[in-house]
């Protein structure tokens, strides 16, 4: 089985957000990371291949040079090999970045399982793996929590939903499919591993090789801001009792009740 | 020039959202023409969707689950009305059909918006970034036409216009064909979780790692039970991680972004990756016994002391102010 897992860098959960001006976000002091939800759904890739004879999980992003660490930490996890769709600059647009993504992932063999993070920590359009599934031509399934092989060879995906639902969706693969927190607890690379990743194979592709049209669509990430959110809080002291009653007095004098 | 909105509005038991509502309303105020795209929805259910300011209503009484066969309708219904705008909100159905239908269409697609303005020459599309950490402007062009899914409770609650009488109501006659390789067996309802989503509530309570263990959640529930039906129960990751709470419930960067009216933090520190899935709550309320506490600088009312006391009283005053009402 051929797993082809989409993962994107994105700065740590942690990372304080600087701005450089109002047109840029200053990457100098960000930690990079795997987005989360990718790292989900490249363990899960993992786990099917571990199960699974003759399996072959390939990771694949895109961006500028710096998310090379992103696929080796993905390789010391335990993918086989590689692929870096190189960029100058960071692109922000969904419909370029699945483009580019699709093409890659076409000229690869054919591959059953297109497996995705449900969101990027960082800009959560949720766009990329549905678009993908466009592009390819799939069916998909979205913000699965779980996912096991039936015996006639299918695959129960099982999500929840918003209003608390949960739903069970039977696909057949070739299939894409996007992962929610709770899929799985991602592994931690271990240091024999750290070490073989260096060896595996990474290619690097340039986007502009692609021939993707940029002016596709005209949109641009600008007037970046940081809200602030620091409140002079108002500070309810007493017994528990004059806490309790002052705080549900304020609360329906400002008519939050 | 006239513009003109599609908006896509989500029914749940027969009812058009609020959420959607809201869209139609936002949309209407700005003199955008709106046709709304109705699907699971029978006719009387149509009346508020008419009241919320849409001029034509596009319905079918069914909604296929399937996001590549709903694809095709939507892109030909888009193709054929050619609107300059399409709205929705931002949740799991139509996250996984409007990237699609954006594809195909080759048409601009953001989602988690918080606000849609037109100028002259460009729409402008804030965005919340890394979880309400940062914010941006997204600029395109008004001839993008692009395809926009907005977070709930953003744009004002809506209102009833006064257009009854103009909206043209079709049914469309699409028939859903199934593809064998995608079959949705089961749906099941959680019976336990009557409340809202955490991202659609109006009241959200919240319990961190001061909780001291999953057992002590019922407070929590006890006093949602007294803030009424519109409020949910949330939690930090420590909590989630730990196992206390599904991670469904998880407020903070890898978990759900919200703004309730009301965020009540019970025994939350506010590690970086929380605040920035509550900072946009309209009111927050920290209860917690570490006065240095990081979400206190985070919150509009705090409360220094044991919430295990605190709680308790606050219930009872609830209590009581239900009692003199009735």
């Amino acid at each position: 089985m051929k797993i082809v897992v989409c993962i994107k860098q994105v700065p740590d959960t942690g990372t304080r957000i600087h701005l450089k001006g109002n047109e840029n976000i200053d990457e100098s002091s960000i930690e990079w990371i795997i987005n989360p939800y990718d790292e989900f759904a490249l363990e899960e890739a993992l786990r099917i291949k571990e199960k699974k004879q003759n399996s072959e999980v390939v990771v694949l992003s895109m961006g500028p040079s710096r998310v090379e660490k992103a696929l080796r930490t993905a390789l010391a996890m335990g993918a086989d090999r590689a692929l870096l769709i190189e960029t100058a600059e960071k692109i922000s647009d969904p419909l370029l970045i699945s483009q580019a993504l699709g093409k890659v992932i076409k000229e690869e063999k054919t591959s059953d399982l297109i497996l995705t993070g449900k969101a990027g920590i960082d800009e959560n359009n949720s766009a990329i793996g549905a678009m993908l599934a466009e592009q390819l031509n799939l069916a998909h399934v979205g913000f699965v929590r779980k996912l096991t092989e039936t015996e006639e060879g299918k695959w129960l995906c099982e999500r929840q939903m918003e209003a608390g639902s949960t739903e069970q969706i039977t696909l057949s693969l070739p299939a894409l499919i996007t992962a929610e927190k709770g899929l799985n607890e991602p592994r931690y690379p271990s240091l024999p591993n750290i070490m073989k990743a260096k060896q595996k194979e990474l290619k690097k592709i340039n986007f502009s090789s692609l021939n993707i049209p940029k002016d596709l669509t005209s949109l641009k990430f600008t007037s970046y801001q940081i809200p602030n959110t620091n409140i002079e809080p108002y500070m309810i002291s007493g017994s528990p009792e004059e806490q309790a009653k002052e705080l549900i007095r304020l609360l329906k004098e400002n008519s939050c009740l | 020039m006239s513009i003109k909105v599609l908006v896509s509005v989500d029914f749940l038991d027969n009812q058009a959202k609020n959420s959607s509502l809201d869209l139609i309303s936002f949309a209407f105020k700005q003199n955008w023409s709106v046709i709304a795209l109705c699907l699971g929805a029978n006719k009387e259910s149509l009346e508020t969707v008419k009241k919320a300011g849409a001029e034509k209503i596009f319905f079918h009484t069914k909604k296929n689950s399937n996001p590549q066969i709903l694809t095709e309708f939507l892109s030909s219904l888009i193709k054929e009305q050619k609107p300059n705008l399409v709205l929705a909100s931002s949740l799991q159905h139509n996250l996984e059909v409007f990237p699609r239908v954006a594809f195909r269409l080759k048409k601009p697609f953001l989602s988690d918006s918080l606000n849609v303005k037109k100028t002259e020459t460009k729409w402008l599309v804030k965005k919340s970034l890394f979880a309400g950490k940062c914010q941006a402007i997204v600029e395109l062009n008004l001839e993008d036409s692009p395809v926009i899914l907005m977070r709930p409770h953003q744009v004002e609650s809506y209102e009833t216009h006064n257009v009854t009488e103009s909206a043209i109501v079709e049914q469309l006659n699409w028939y859903f064909e199934e593809k064998d390789n995608y079959k949705l067996s089961q749906i099941k309802q959680n019976q336990l979780n009557q409340r809202p989503d955490l991202t659609e509530a109006q009241i959200i309570i919240s319990g961190g790692r001061g909780m001291q263990g999953p057992e002590n959640f019922k407070l929590l529930e006890e006093l949602a039970n007294c803030l009424g039906s519109h409020a949910a129960i949330g939690a930090s990751r420590a909590v989630t991680d730990a196992g206390w709470c599904p991670h469904s419930m998880q407020v903070g960067q890898t978990g759900k972004t919200v703004s309730p009216q009301l965020y009540i933090a019970c025994g939350i520190s506010g590690a970086i990756q929380h605040l920035a899935g509550m900072s946009s709550s309209r009111t927050i309320v920290s209860i917690n016994k570490d006065p240095s506490a990081p979400l206190f600088q985070k919150s509009h009312y705090g409360l220094v002391g044991d919430l295990f006391e605190i709680i308790p009283c606050l219930i009872k005053e609830l209590n009581q102010k239900t009692a003199e009402l009735s």
